[in-house]
């Protein structure tokens, strides 16, 4: 029995420690962009646990490290050839990818992306407009740590607020372009200033940054490919017909001025036929800003600005449609919704980006204006 | 005949003896009190006239409700070093015993190493006399017995048997004289002694008998058909049959509100397990299992450790056993040193370590977070226990990270299922499974919905209603 117990003991010491990391040997990686760069790829890691020393014992300095290869494979491990630690990229939240890549296509990428069992999938995927990935990942924000940091809050919280930006997580796209009769769409960031201005250390301690990066609209894609990038309306409209809306903003006109109605409620129905698509959806919402003289007591102004702003959401709806048409690209999905409806009637099209554009998409809006906000009425009205 | 009990004595400096007329005794002044001689044997003695059937005449006019005739002379000894009067009349061979016991205790204090806010404050002692009547005070029932052993060669330590008749199981009560019977031993010091003989068929870290210096939590356990040792001179009585459930509760938890009980119980649990597991997890997290850790946090460790020359383990490692020498250190050093220790442990330990790049600050934490946890187990051989499988659990995550805190989980598990104590499982209520026993474990309920006993404990069940 002991001498049992003494070889299961020693049973421990043959694992050799496997799977064995000191988290000091590691460099951890939170953000990763992607560039062209002379036909090779350029790839550029965020490492966030750079120490330095102050007062206060240690703080995480952050670094961006950049080197290029023919994959992305063999440039992060150019980049390992500078490093003192090995690269880990299992807290990777942020992936920035540039317009060149995405037009070249991501499927090389993905690819690495869904292999490396390091990686948990579980990032935010966004491309750079006009701009080097790089730059957009070196820029250091006021407001957070980190510029991962920085652009994963900037697109969790925005997501909710705002109707134009998209669920843009990784396994969201990837399942996306995999899917039978779908397309993915992903969200942009552009830089505002120069990025030079933007890494320094002593800019964080400016109230105003000179550079700083933005979320813009969306980039369509046709299977892995960035063919296109829609406007703000369009965007709107497609995040609309996403059925990815939290809270939507529009400015309607009004008399002289204009007003602002924001939805906090917003349901979508997709009726799906072969020939054609209905939509059918329920939104409420509240004025946030009234700049016309207007009776708000009155239901039948009520009313009439209800049909004006189901009007706007179907402009929205409209224009995204009719760009997508124009580019044939379902980036809605509803190939697949005909796909897993009536698969052997989708099995029989050959090329459904084609017969999308001539797809029937009636949507029809129902708008409910429930609150009016804090004031009851207009000011100009109250004046009188 | 005194001549030979002295010389059996070796002529130890402490014997008394006097002869008045034909009778004398002798007697140890050590341990038997002077006074009570002077008092009841000698007044008594004087004053017997008539000389025939002394021995008689003698049992009849002695102030003292103890007395004994004996013939056997090995008998005498014990009687002897008890703190007994031994009385020999000329020309009789058998003689008298009379009890004159000096009281060599420190009498009834309140109990040092199971405080409570709420509850009786009275402790055992060393007198096997005091702790019985401490049980007797409480439970007046005459079904209360109290069997009687002595063991040990050479120490002839009583120990006593307690346990309510009709409800204890009475195969229970033999198993244990059973044992106690075979008990082949020079001396016992302490009910430890007694213990060891209890639990010897399975050998195991976690205790199987509840010590307690509470005579209310024994008859607590008596009421419930738990089966008491009061050994002599340990303050400390035993308890069995024990499972793991009853290390989690205290006596107090009665007397408090029933919901407020149930949460301290609930968090006793959680102690329990995040003392066996934290600084395994740790280990798992900081050198395995990273992607566990929330980025922000995991970047704070990172730079937290990057000061540090020893992997992970090793940290740990160096501060969970500066810790158990502190602790050590504390229980043995005399309460004067107090307060140097604390001021090492603190401030030399806690901060300049992590000033020096000794340990990371999250080390200090975790073992803080570990030892705290431990300290809300009272019994001694359940800390070492728990300390025994904390150990078991970095060592195989040292090796394999999460899977083996699963694998060492197991074996704990494994282990304490196949525990018993007379023929109790260890894990009762949980495994096997027993839904009106939980009602007093994790969850207590109030007095009066509490009607039944533990039916492993006993066949007679029910507490009110037909007895």
């Amino acid at each position: 029995m002991k001498k049992k117990l003494i070889i299961s003991l020693f049973l421990f010491f043959l694992t050799g420690c496997w799977n064995y990391q000191e988290l000091n040997d590691c460099a951890i990686v939170t953000g990763m962009a992607i560039d062209f760069n002379a036909g090779k790829y350029e790839v550029s890691l965020l490492i966030s646990n750079g120490s330095k020393k102050d007062e206060e014992g240690s703080s995480a300095q952050i670094a961006v490290s950049s080197a290029e290869g023919i994959n992305v494979y063999e440039a992060i491990k150019n980049i390992s050839l500078s490093s003192p630690k090995e690269l880990y990229i299992s807290h990777l939240s942020v992936i920035v990818i540039s317009e060149e890549v995405a037009k070249e296509g991501m499927n090389p990428i993905l690819d690495f992306l869904l292999r490396d069992p390091q990686s948990h999938q579980n990032f935010y995927l966004v491309l750079a407009k006009n701009t080097k990935a790089k730059d957009c990942l070196s820029v250091l924000a006021p407001l957070s740590d980190y510029p991962s940091q920085n652009i994963t809050a900037n697109i969790k919280i925005t997501e909710k607020l705002q109707g134009r930006i998209t669920n843009a997580g990784f396994n969201n796209f990837v399942s996306k372009i995999m899917q039978k009769g779908n397309n993915p769409v992903a969200n942009s960031l552009i830089l505002v200033g120069n990025a030079k201005d933007g890494v320094s250390e002593e800019e964080q301690e400016k109230s105003i940054s000179s550079a700083y990066t933005k979320l813009d609209t969306l980039g369509l894609f046709k299977n892995d490919k960035l063919i296109a990038w829609a406007t703000i309306d369009e965007s709107i409209g497609i995040n609309m017909l996403l059925n990815d809306v939290e809270m939507l903003y529009f400015t309607i006109p009004c008399e002289n001025s204009n007003m602002v109605i924001t939805t906090n409620k917003y349901d979508l129905k997709n009726k799906v036929s072969k020939e054609k698509i209905d939509v059918s959806i329920e939104a409420e919402g509240m004025i946030n800003e009234v700049g016309c003289t207007i009776n708000l007591e009155d239901p039948k102004t009520i009313s009439e600005y209800e049909k004006k702003a189901q009007e706007q959401m179907l402009d929205y709806t409209y224009k995204a449609l009719d760009k997508a048409k124009r580019l044939g690209v379902d980036v809605f999905g509803y190939g697949n919704m005909i796909y897993r409806k009536y698969p052997k009637y989708f099995n029989s099209i050959s090329n459904w980006n084609n017969s999308f554009k001539n797809l029937e998409v009636n949507v029809k809006i129902k708008f409910n204006l429930q609150n009016k906000g804090a004031l009851e009425q207009t000011i100009g009205e109250l004046m009188k | 005949m005194i001549k030979k009990i002295k010389e059996k004595l070796g002529n130890s400096s402490d014997i008394v003896e006097r002869k008045i007329n034909n009778i004398s005794y002798i007697y140890l002044e050590s341990v038997a009190s002077d006074d009570k001689i002077s008092d009841f044997l000698n007044k008594s003695i004087i004053n017997i006239t008539a000389f025939e059937d002394l021995l008689d005449t003698l049992k009849n006019h002695i102030y003292n409700s103890h007395i004994l005739t004996i013939d056997n002379l090995d008998d005498a000894y014990y009687y002897l070093a008890s703190g007994y009067v031994l009385l020999f009349i000329d020309n009789s061979k058998s003689f008298i015993v009379i009890e004159a016991k000096s009281k060599l205790d420190r009498g009834i204090t309140e109990s040092s190493s199971e405080p409570l806010i709420r509850g009786p404050k009275d402790s055992f002692t060393e007198n096997n006399a005091v702790n019985i009547g401490l049980i007797r005070k409480r439970i007046k029932d005459y079904n209360l017995w109290i069997d009687e052993e002595k063991i040990g060669r050479r120490t002839k330590t009583k120990v006593s048997v307690a346990y309510i008749r009709d409800i204890a199981k009475s195969e229970n009560v033999t198993a244990i004289k059973k044992i106690l019977k075979k008990i082949d031993i020079d001396g016992i010091l302490d009910s430890g002694y007694v213990r060891d003989y209890l639990e010897a068929n399975q050998r195991s870290s976690f205790p199987k008998t509840i010590s307690t210096e509470r005579p209310d939590l024994a008859c607590i356990n008596l009421l419930n058909g738990k089966i008491v040792l009061l050994v002599e001179n340990s303050p400390t009585v035993l308890i069995l049959p024990a499972c793991l459930d009853d290390f989690l509760k205290s006596s107090e938890d009665y007397y408090l509100k029933p919901v407020n009980s149930t949460f301290s119980r609930i968090l006793r649990y959680m102690a329990f397990f995040i003392t066996i597991l934290t600084p395994a997890l740790y280990i798992a997290f900081m050198t395995f299992n990273q992607e566990m850790i929330p980025d922000q946090l995991l970047i704070s460790l990172a730079t937290q450790r990057s000061q540090v020359p020893f992997p992970t383990f090793v940290e740990v490692l160096i501060f969970i056993v500066i810790f158990e020498i502190l602790r050590e250190a504390d229980i043995r050093s005399p309460s004067v040193s107090g307060a140097s220790m604390s001021i090492v442990g603190a401030l030399v330990l806690g901060d300049a370590s992590v000033a020096a790049g000794i340990v990371s600050p999250i080390v200090i934490i975790v073992v803080a977070i570990t030892s705290i946890c431990e300290l809300v187990f009272s019994d001694m051989d359940m800390t070492n226990a728990i300390r025994q499988w904390r150990m078991i659990f970095i060592f195989s995550t040292i090796f394999t990270g999460i899977i083996g805190i699963v694998a060492a989980g197991l074996i704990l598990i494994i282990k304490l299922a196949s525990l018993e104590t007379l023929n109790t499982p260890y894990l009762t209520p949980f495994s096997p499974i027993n839904i009106n026993l939980v009602k007093d474990s994790l969850i207590l309920r109030p007095a009066n919905k509490r009607k039944k006993r533990p039916s492993y404990l006993t066949d007679n069940v029910k507490k009110v209603g037909d007895v």
